[in-house]
């Protein structure tokens, strides 16, 4: 009798760790699967840069993925190990929405830059252009 | 039932209970495993699947139309001027429709004589150039022997001798004088080498009378594998009579010796008025007509429809702008039938010539005018990529279409697609189409100059 007293509270024990312990996991893999997916998701494009003067930069940009996305910051350069962050801020993208962003930049005629936009989530999207 | 059976008894259940317990702690376990694993493969697929869609090529090609087509009647854009010719109208607005009886009936005038120019220069040497054959030179081999042969895509006459002590060799053309002469030039290009220990490698020219004199003469040395030009004025030297023009090589050592000559030339150039050959006088009929359309349009190209009594040259020229030059174009028409003549842009014109009088019809002009589209374009978008390409946006220059989100408008591969884009547009300026999909951006210029 007290060894089925023993196990049934053994087992209530181990149940009770068990599934909290599999609740716990399985949101944990959902949420770390909904993260891949969204990163997947994520798709931002620059549609158009402007140059208004020497020092100013206007680019639109337009959420074309499948999430919204939140713009952090953007980088600047002619190469890769060259980028500078020419603006940092908060621009919540909904699907299919664009904006203009101003960036102050002192650019170059003819030059070959890339810029960098980068996403709360971590996405980050590289375009090449060159200026007139 | 004694202690012992019931503490048996107890065991068994324990054991039981034990196993029930660690089976269903089991199936706990391998469930959770078997959703880990679920999880992940869901996750791994779906990824897959995105990266799968992702390799696949996107790519469009674009065509702006931004013109249309207008086909006005000849009367009422098409001016014309006759500058050489006679021109006559038949009926009223001739250009107007093909085969109705009315049209520009063009005569011919007679411009002017060519008389075909007589050369009064003369070639003496005949194969001064040793292609392929040494004929009609004559040659006196030492030790080694005469050839043709050739060098740098070109023939010369090679004299080649493996030599230990001297040799000599010869290469000789006769030629005549037979009437008076201002000059007489001689010209040749010559090469020696050797390989080896050349004491000595001379080529000398000889100029003899019919009875052997010698009239003129020179020696040159070895050039060491370098050609060398000579151009010597013979005129003291010679009169009326036969020469004898010779080449001598001499060559002592012991080496192998490679005397080369090439591009013997004597010209003799004669007085006013000898020798006279043919000639002959080629009358020339001419005529020429000057065409311009006026129109507001960004191009335009007209077709004659024309016909010659007789075959006649064509030129036709057309106005390049942006060149500041007239574009010349030849035809021939083969006479006595009916063709058709193109010509491209807004100012052109039509020389024609030929060696017979001639009688031309034009009886009708087609003309095509490419009218600028000013209230906007259409752009042609076909997707030649292997992937479904979503537009998100057009751009023209900087304003966007549409103003806000984006178009959401699918192109299947191989699909083509036709948008119309409302833009007003205006002459000699720049426009920058960009279409932008949520893979790539594609851009086209275009300009309306005219």
């Amino acid at each position: 009798m007290i060894l089925i007293v023993i196990t049934i509270a053994l087992w209530s024990i181990l149940w009770l760790w068990v599934n909290s312990t599999i609740d716990m996991y399985d949101k944990y893999i959902v949420n770390e699967s909904k993260n891949i997916e969204e990163s997947v998701l994520e798709k931002l494009i620059i549609e158009k840069i402007l140059f208004k003067d020497s020092s100013t930069l206007r680019i639109f940009i337009t959420n074309v993925g499948g999430v919204e996305a939140e713009i952090c910051s953007i980088y600047l350069g002619k190469t890769e190990h060259d980028l500078h962050l020419v603006w940092e801020g908060k621009v919540r993208l909904n699907v299919d929405e664009g904006t203009w962003i101003d960036i102050k930049y002192r650019w170059h005629e003819k030059t070959l830059y890339l810029i960098r936009i980068c996403t709360e989530r971590g996405g980050v999207f590289n375009e090449f252009f060159r200026t007139p | 039932m004694n202690f012992l059976g019931r503490l048996k008894a107890g065991y068994g259940t324990s054991t039981v209970i034990g196993g029930v317990f660690l089976l269903i702690a089991f199936i706990i376990m391998a469930s959770f495993m078997i959703l880990i694993v679920r999880r992940y493969g869901e996750l791994t697929t779906s990824l897959m699947q995105t990266l799968r869609e992702d390799t696949r090529t996107s790519e469009l090609s674009l065509k702006i139309i931004y013109t249309y087509e207008e086909k006005p009647s000849a009367s009422k854009v098409m001016k014309y001027e006759v500058d050489i010719g006679e021109s006559k109208e038949v009926g009223t607005r001739p250009l107007d429709y093909k085969e109705d009886g009315r049209y520009i009936e063009i005569i011919s005038q007679h411009t002017l004589d060519i008389t075909s120019l007589t050369s009064k220069e003369e070639e003496l040497i005949e194969n001064g150039e040793f292609t392929k054959t040494l004929e009609p030179w004559k040659v006196e081999s030492g030790k080694g022997r005469w050839s043709s042969s050739p060098y740098d895509n070109d023939w010369g006459a090679l004299y080649t001798v493996s030599l230990k002590g001297y040799d000599r060799a010869s290469i000789r053309q006769s030629f005549s004088i037979n009437e008076k002469f201002e000059k007489v030039i001689l010209s040749f290009k010559y090469n020696l080498d050797s390989i080896g220990v050349s004491l000595q490698h001379e080529l000398s020219l000889r100029i003899l009378d019919r009875q052997g004199k010698v009239v003129y003469e020179d020696s040159y040395p070895t050039t060491g594998g370098k050609w060398k030009p000579e151009l010597i004025n013979l005129t003291p030297y010679l009169e009326l009579g036969e020469y004898t023009i010779i080449f001598e090589v001499y060559m002592r050592g012991i080496a192998k010796f490679y005397t080369w000559l090439d591009k013997v030339s004597i010209i003799i150039s004669y007085k006013e008025g000898a020798p006279s050959l043919s000639a002959e006088t080629l009358p020339v009929y001419e005529a020429m007509m000057q065409f311009s359309i006026s129109s507001d349009g960004i191009n335009s190209s007209t077709r004659l429809f024309m016909y010659t009594n007789t075959s006649v040259v064509l030129w036709v020229y057309e106005w390049l702008a942006d060149d500041n030059l007239w574009k010349r174009t030849s035809y021939l028409s083969r006479g006595g039938e009916w063709f058709w003549l193109e010509f491209r842009g807004r100012d052109f014109k039509l020389y024609m010539h030929s060696s017979n009088p001639f009688k031309v019809i034009i009886d009708y002009a087609d003309i095509s005018i490419e009218m600028l589209n000013k209230t906007g374009f259409y752009i042609l978008i076909k997707n030649t990529g292997s992937s479904v390409s979503r537009l998100v946006s057009i751009w023209v220059n900087e304003t966007r279409y549409p103003d806000s989100g984006t178009m959401d408008v699918y192109v299947l591969p191989t699909e083509e697609l036709q948008i119309s884009i409302s833009y007003e547009l205006d002459f000699d300026r720049n426009y920058l189409i960009t279409v932008v999909t949520d893979e790539i951006k594609v851009v086209k210029k275009f300009d309306t100059r005219f």
